[in-house]
Formats: structure tokens, sequence, C-alpha cells
């Protein structure tokens, strides 16, 4: 990458592959645009930890999926929280969910969804964004065998999902 | 199937390999159908994969994170500090604290302009100098040289008062929202930045479409500011 790009520039080039990552994360459109908005927002706060001439990529990659991450907890500290309290009420929430499913999503998707977070983002990494095993572990601060057995569990699971022999 | 264990197959289709394991895999698919067929399934994943988000990394790169990377943005912490109002110590204190965060951009070029927005909530809401210059200035009367230079004033298909400016560094359209400006639309300026998203002539093409009615005359536009732009 050209170092004599300001940051914000390099930075507004890897805009596209942000939203493909942040895509990849979340489960919907709305939420990858949000997660991607906060993810570009703490890189320009913390630009002075960013060391030129080592990968914007996959430092601000990195940046999202631990915002990610942090978002998942706590999605699911709120859902511990309020589901049985809330549980009658979500009955027809739940419905209208299931209709959108239908309608919006196609195979890859729902299939995506039934892998844990853990196997989502590895399989976002390496197979959809063509990060080497190596700089997907770094991103990720797992070692590479961890990775490596992540991708197998999440194809073999993908395929299951998709109809497809394992 | 031979020998060769499903990290392994996964690792070769990954382009992870060494030469002499890639050879090893690539022999034991020569003579194992069940291999070749399982790696065509993992080459198709991968595709299926990349086809269904390849759309988001072609797309235009939308508005809220070019206005979010390429202009003046200052939090809205910062931003709402109360300012002494026309004292060179606002102007001190704005570049210091634009400088602090380190979110001022163009500063280097441009060390008299502290941020002329904020983001919050993916809304973006003009401050400092384009507050300044929405409130008070007028096409009519603006000197030649200000530095914000204000086109048309209209109102929009929501009722709403919208007016176009024009800067170094930014350029765009403001709409009132409960005594605040909010920025409806925003490019990198005439003369400033890299970005020229949007030419004059594109500003104005943008504010015909928002406009219900024609632009403000002079006498309607002084009026508007005496109701403070209600």
């Amino acid at each position: 990458m050209d170092e004599g790009l300001r940051f914000e520039e390099q930075l507004l080039a890897l805009v596209p592959r942000l939203r493909r990552f942040a895509m990849s994360l979340s489960r919907n459109e709305a939420d990858g645009d949000d997660l991607c908005q906060a993810a570009l927002e703490r890189a320009l706060k913390s630009r002075d930890k960013w060391q030129p001439g080592t990968r914007l990529d996959s430092w601000t990659m990195t940046i999202m999926r631990n915002i990610w991450i942090d978002e998942v907890r706590i999605r699911r500290r709120r859902a511990e929280t309020f589901a049985p309290a809330e549980a009658g009420e979500a009955v027809g929430d739940a419905g209208d969910r299931r209709i959108e499913a239908a309608v919006e999503f196609d195979n890859i998707d729902r299939a995506m969804m039934t892998l844990p977070d853990e196997q989502r983002e590895a399989i976002a990494l390496v197979l959809i964004e063509g990060f080497a095993y190596k700089e997907a572990a770094d991103v990720l601060e797992i070692p590479i065998g961890t990775l490596s057995s992540r991708l197998v569990r999440g194809r073999e699971a993908l395929m299951q999902a998709l109809g497809e022999v394992a | 199937m031979t020998e060769i264990d499903a990290t392994t197959r996964m690792a070769y289709v990954d382009g992870e390999l060494d030469e002499i394991a890639r050879r090893r895999v690539e022999r034991a698919i020569a003579i194992d159908p069940v291999l070749e067929e399982a790696v065509a399934r993992d080459r198709a994943l991968r595709e299926r994969l990349q086809a269904r988000f390849a759309p988001y990394a072609e797309a235009p790169v939308p508005g809220r994170f070019r206005a979010l990377l390429a202009a003046d943005i200052v939090p809205i912490a910062a931003a709402s500090r109360p300012w002494r109002r026309g004292s060179r110590y606002r102007w001190a204190q704005g570049a210091a604290i634009a400088a602090t965060l380190v979110l001022g951009l163009w500063i280097g070029r441009q060390t008299d302009a502290p941020g002329l927005v904020s983001s919050r909530n993916g809304t973006v809401v003009a401050r400092g100098r384009l507050e300044t210059a929405l409130d008070t200035q007028l096409a009519a009367t603006q000197a030649n040289d200000a530095p914000i230079r204000i086109g048309l004033t209209f109102r929009n298909h929501d009722g709403s008062i919208c007016r176009t400016f024009s800067g170094d560094t930014l350029q765009g359209i403001a709409c009132r929202d409960n005594r605040r400006w909010d920025v409806a639309r925003m490019a990198a300026g005439e003369r400033g930045g890299s970005y020229r998203q949007a030419s004059s002539g594109a500003l104005v093409g943008q504010a015909q479409d928002m406009m219900a009615g024609s632009p403000f005359s002079a006498g309607e536009e002084a009026a508007a500011r005496n109701r403070e732009w209600k």
C-alpha cells in the first residue's frame, strides 16, 4: 500500500473489504454496517497504535473482530437476562424472523448462521477474505493449529447445513 | 479414501501446503476419485462463499463511511464543550482538542480550521465555523472571501430549511433540525482534499432533488434567518 497516502485514505480504500468482513461476521446488513462504522471510528482513534509498514487491513480487521466479540457477549448476556420475562411477547417476533429468514437469506447465509462464532470468523478470514493461515491466526490471536481445526470443523458444518456430504 | 486427512486436504485447497506436501496430495488425487471429489467440494464451497460476499467488496463505499473518513470530524462530546465565542482562545482550544483526538483531519494543511462537523449515531451535524456560517451568513451579503460560502437556501420535502455550503475542505447541504444543522450531503471542498465527489454543479443538482418549491430569494433568506431558520 502506498505509504504516501493519508491514514484516512488508506482506510477508505479498505472499506469495501472491511464491509465484506463485517457482513460475514454479523447476521444482517444493518448490523454489518454498524460494525464497520464502529471499527473505522476505533481505528481512527487508535491510529497511533498502528505501525506504518505493517498491514493495515489485518490491523483494522482485528479491531473489527474484537468489537464484534464484545457485541456478541453483550447480546448474549442481555438475552440471558431478559429472555424468560419476555418469552411471551417474543412469540410473534420469532414468527416474523422466520418469515424474514425464509425470504431474505439464501442457503449460504443460513448455513453461516449455524456456525459458532469462532468457526465463522475463521471461515470468513481464510475462505472469504483470502488471508493466509498465519495472518488469520494473528488476527484471531490463536495458534495456527487451532485455526486449522476450526476451518475443518467449520467447513464440515457448512457442507452439512448446505445438504452436501461432509 | 487415501491417507490424506481433512486438515491436509483443506490446507491444500487453501494454498497452504509446501511444494512437497502439495505434490503428495496431487498424486493421491490422481488415483483416488473420492479424494478428488472431496477437493472439488471444498473448492466449490470456497467459491460459493466468495460469490455470496463479493458484492459488498464491489459496491461503492456508502456515504456514511466516506463522510467519516473524508471530513473534519471531531466527536460530539468535544464539539459540545462551551466555547468562548469569538475569542482567539476558542480557536486554540479547538485545534488542541482536534489534535489530541487525532481526528481532526487536514490539520497539517489547514491549521486555522478545527472540525467543521461532528458525528453522532450516524448523523453528521455542523459545528464551529460551519455552524456559524449556516446560522448567520446570507448569500446576498456574505464576503467574497468568506471561508465558508453559502449558496442556495430552500425548503426540503419535509418542510425543513436547507442550505448549500462550500469551503476549502468541505462542501455539502445542511438541513435545520431542532436548532442544529444536520449535514445531509457532504463532499470534499473545492480546493482541499483528494476526494472530489461532488462539483458545485453536482451539489446544485442534489439540492434540486431535495427541494420542495424554489430556492429562497434574498428577502426570504433574510426573513428565514430572523425566524431562526424555523
